[in-house]
C-alpha cells in the first residue's frame, strides 16, 4: 500500500492547503473544511440492485437520503454499526466485509468530494473515528480516505469534540451518537483507554426500545423502524412535565392516532442510567484534587444530546450521587466532531502532515 | 456568433456616470469590445485547436469555444445552464443511440434468418439438380459398362464420392457468393437499411461522446470559477507561540501525529487482507 495512486494532480506549485475535518459516524457523516464548507449526509449508501434500476437511478451510487429513499431499488448498506465498520474485525475474507468496507470508503470519497476543494489545493484531513475503533478498524478507514486526499490522521471523537472546544484539561466529554455512547476525561495530556467508557445505549438503542414499546402500545398499527427515528428527533424528552405527543399510524391502512408521551420518555430515559454508570465510574477514578472540576465540566454533544431535559436530568443525577455536577450542551452536536477535527488539522504542524502523507 | 452577441448585450446594462456615481462608485473597469473580440478569437483559437487535435467536429469546435468563453469571462450562471442544457441533450442522444442500437441488432438478426432460409432453399434445389444430372450421367455409364461386372461396382462407389465432393463445392461457391452480394453494387434493401442505421449509430456516438468532452469541459470551468472553494487559510492556524496552552497543544498533536505514525507502520508490516478501494468513488 506504499504507493498509493493519487488520482488528483499533485500540484507542482502548490497554491495552498485545503483543512478537513470529518465525523464518520454510524448514523450521520459531516465534514468541516478551511474553505468555511460544512457538509453532513446520513451514513446510507446504495447501489442500484440491477440495470433497470441503474437505468432508472441514473448513477452508480447513492449516498445518504437520496440512497435511504430508493432502498428498495438498491443494494443498501448503512455501513457502520456500533461505532466501527460492519463486519470489519474478522480476517477480511469475508464477503460482506469487503462489501462494507467498499461502502464505507465510498462514502468518506463523497463526504470529501462535498467539500469542494480546488483541483491544485493539497487535502490534509483529520477523520475523526469512534473511541473504541480497533486498528484494524482505523487501517480500513487510513486506506479508504489515502488516495483522495494528500494526508490524513485519525483521532478518537470525542476527543475531537473537547478540542474544538479547547477544553483540553479537566472536562468530561459525553457524545451521544447513533450506535454508541462515547465519553472520554480530558486532562491536558492524550486520553488513553482508562480515560474512556463506550456503552451501546445511544440513539438506535432508544429507536429500537421505542419500537417495541409502540408495537405493544399500538395494537394492529403497521410502524416501521425509520417512522419511530423520525418520531423520536421531532419530539424527544426525558423530563418530568410533558405535553402530549400525538401520532398518526396506518391500522389495517386507516390512519389512526395514539397517544405516545410516555413510551417516548420511557424509551429516552432508557439510555440514562448506563450514562450515569459511566460519569460516575470515570469519575471516581480521577485524581481527587480534581474530581469536582471534571464534575463542574460535562460537555454533552451527539446527536442524542438533543433530548429535551437531558442535560437537567443528568445534573439531578450527579447531585444526588456525585454530590454537584454541571453540564452544559455543545452549541452545534452535528458538527461538534468536524469541527474539533478540523481545528486539529489546521494546528498540527506542517511537518507532521508532510511525515504521514 | 449570435448566441456570442446575445451572450454580451445580456451582461451589459445601461446606466450613467451621474448614476453610478451617486451609488458612490468613484472608479470602473472598462471592458471595450475590442477586448471582448479578442477574447472570443482566443477562445475560438483555443477550442479550435483542442477539436482539430482530436479530429472533432464543427458543432464541437463550435461548442467548446462557447465553454472556453464563457470560462474567460467568468460567467458562472451561464456555465451551470449551459451544463444543464448539455446534460438534457446528452440524455436524449443517450436514448437515441440506445434505440437505434435496439433495432439495429434485430435487423441484422431478421437478415441473417432470411439469409440462411434463401440459403436452404438454394441448395435444396440445387442438389436435386445435382441428383438428376448425376443419375443421368450415372446410368449412361452404367449401360456402357454393362458388359463387365467389376466396373459396375465400382461406378455406385464413384457416384457417392463425386456426389459428395460436388455438393461441398457448391456449397462453398453459395457462401462465397452471399458477402458479394452485400458489397457488390445493386444491394437489396435490406443492405441498405442496415448500412444506413448503422451509420447512424456511429454519427449519434460520436456526437454523444464530443457531447460529454463538452460537458465535462463545462463543469471544469464552473468549479473552477465558483464550484470549489479555496481555503481561507493558507498556514497552520492556532499555533501561536504566546498561546498560553500553545506548549501543552503541540505535545496533544505530537501525540497524535505518532499515533497514526504507529498505525501506519502497522498498515505496512500485515498486508491488508481487504481488497484495494476500487472505482466507483464520487471523485
Ligand atoms: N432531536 C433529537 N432528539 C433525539 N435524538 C436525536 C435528535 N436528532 C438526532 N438524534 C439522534 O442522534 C443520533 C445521531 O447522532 P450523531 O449524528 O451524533 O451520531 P453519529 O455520530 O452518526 O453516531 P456514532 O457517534 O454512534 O457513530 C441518531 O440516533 C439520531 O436519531
Ligand atoms: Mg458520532
Amino acid at each position: 500500500m506504499s504507493e498509493t495512486p493519487s488520482p488528483r494532480l499533485r500540484p507542482t506549485n502548490p497554491s495552498g492547503v485545503l483543512y478537513m475535518g470529518i465525523d464518520l459516524g454510524t448514523s450521520r457523516t459531516s465534514v468541516a473544511a478551511s474553505n468555511g464548507v460544512r457538509e453532513s449526509v446520513a451514513s446510507y449508501v446504495g447501489y442500484p440492485k440491477d440495470v433497470v434500476a441503474k437505468k432508472a437511478l441514473k448513477k452508480d451510487v447513492l449516498f445518504g437520503d437520496e440512497a435511504l429513499g430508493n432502498r428498495l431499488a438498491l443494494d443498501f448498506y448503512r455501513p457502520l454499526a456500533g461505532g466501527v465498520i460492519q463486519h470489519s474485525d474478522g480476517d477480511g475474507s469475508n464477503p460482506d466485509a469487503k462489501r462494507f468496507l467498499k461502502a464505507t470508503q465510498d462514502l468518506i470519497r463523497h463526504a470529501i468530494s462535498l467539500a469542494r476543494p480546488k483541483q491544485d489545493e493539497l487535502i490534509y484531513a483529520v477523520v475523526g473515528c469512534p473511541a473504541q475503533c480497533s486498528l484494524r478498524n482505523k487501517s480500513s478507514i487510513v486506506e479508504a480516505v489515502r488516495p483522495v486526499v494528500d494526508s490524513v490522521m485519525i483521532v478518537s471523537e470525542p476527543f475531537s469534540v473537547a478540542y474544538g472546544l479547547d477544553l483540553l484539561t479537566d472536562c468530561l466529554v459525553i457524545d451521544i451518537g447513533a450506535g454508541t455512547t462515547d465519553l472520554c476525561r480530558m486532562h491536558g495530556t492524550m486520553p488513553t483507554a482508562d480515560d474512556q467508557v463506550t456503552t451501546p445505549f445511544a440513539g438506535d438503542h432508544v429507536d429500537q426500545t421505542l419500537l417495541e414499546l409502540l408495537k405493544k402500545k399500538c395494537v394492529g398499527a403497521a410502524i416501521s423502524i425509520q417512522m419511530v427515528k423520525d418520531l423520536k428527533e421531532k419530539f424527544s424528552f426525558v423530563g418530568e412535565k410533558r405535553d402530549p405527543v400525538a401520532v398518526d399510524l396506518p391500522v389495517n391502512g386507516k390512519p389512526t392516532r395514539f397517544e405516545v408521551a410516555a413510551e417516548l420518555r420511557e424509551a429516552c430515559r432508557s439510555i440514562v442510567p448506563s450514562m450515569v454508570d459511566a460519569i460516575h465510574q470515570l469519575i471516581a477514578s480521577f485524581d481527587p484534587d480534581f474530581q469536582s472540576r471534571l464534575k463542574n465540566h460535562v460537555l454533552l454533544g451527539g446527536g442524542g444530546s438533543q433530548m429535551g431535559g437531558l442535560r437537567e436530568m443528568l445534573e439531578v443525577e450527579m447531585r444526588e450521587r456525585l454530590g454537584e455536577g454541571r453540564v452544559v450542551r455543545v452549541d452545534e452536536p452535528t458538527y461538534g466532531g468536524a469541527n474539533g477535527a478540523l481545528k486539529i488539522a489546521h494546528d498540527m504542524p506542517p511537518e507532521f502532515w508532510e511525515k504521514v502523507s | 456568433m449570435h448566441r456570442l452577441a446575445g451572450l454580451f448585450r445580456s451582461k451589459s446594462n445601461l446606466t450613467s456616470l451621474k448614476q453610478l456615481e451617486r451609488e458612490g462608485v468613484r472608479s470602473v473597469n472598462v471592458l471595450d469590445i475590442g477586448r471582448l473580440g479578442a477574447l472570443v478569437g482566443e477562445a475560438m483559437e483555443t477550442a479550435l485547436r483542442e477539436a482539430l487535435a482530436v479530429g472533432g467536429s464543427a458543432e464541437f469546435a463550435v461548442g467548446g469555444a462557447q465553454v472556453e468563453f464563457m470560462r474567460r469571462l467568468g460567467l458562472g450562471q451561464r456555465l451551470a445552464d449551459h451544463g444543464a442544457e448539455l446534460e438534457a441533450q446528452q440524455n436524449a442522444l443517450a436514448s437515441q443511440v440506445g434505440t437505434l442500437t435496439g433495432v439495429l441488432a434485430q435487423s441484422r438478426e431478421q437478415l441473417a434468418l432470411s439469409r440462411e432460409r434463401d440459403h436452404s432453399a438454394a441448395t435444396t434445389g440445387l442438389r436435386a439438380q445435382l441428383d438428376l444430372v448425376l443419375g443421368q450421367t450415372l446410368a449412361r455409364l452404367e449401360q456402357l459398362a454393362t458388359s463387365t461386372p467389376s466396373v459396375a461396382a465400382e461406378i455406385g462407389t464413384l457416384r457417392r464420392t463425386l456426389r459428395a465432393a460436388l455438393l461441398e463445392l457448391l456449397d462453398e461457391a453459395l457462401c462465397a457468393a452471399a458477402p458479394m452480394r452485400v458489397a457488390g453494387a445493386p444491394a437489396d434493401a435490406n443492405d441498405t437499411k442496415l448500412d444506413l442505421l448503422e451509420r447512424r449509430v456511429r454519427k449519434l456516438n460520436a456526437q454523444l461522446l464530443e457531447s460529454q468532452e463538452l460537458l465535462a469541459r463545462t463543469r471544469a470551468g464552473q468549479s473552477e470559477l465558483q464550484g470549489a472553494v479555496p481555503s481561507i487559510h493558507r498556514v497552520a492556524q492556532g499555533l501561536r507561540s504566546d498561546a498560553t496552552d500553545g506548549q501543552a497543544k503541540r505535545s496533544l498533536l505530537q501525540a497524535i501525529f505518532e499515533h497514526n505514525l504507529e498505525l501506519r507502520r502497522t498498515l505496512a508490516d500485515q498486508p491488508d487482507p481487504h481488497a484495494a478501494p476500487t472505482g466507483a468513488g464520487s471523485k
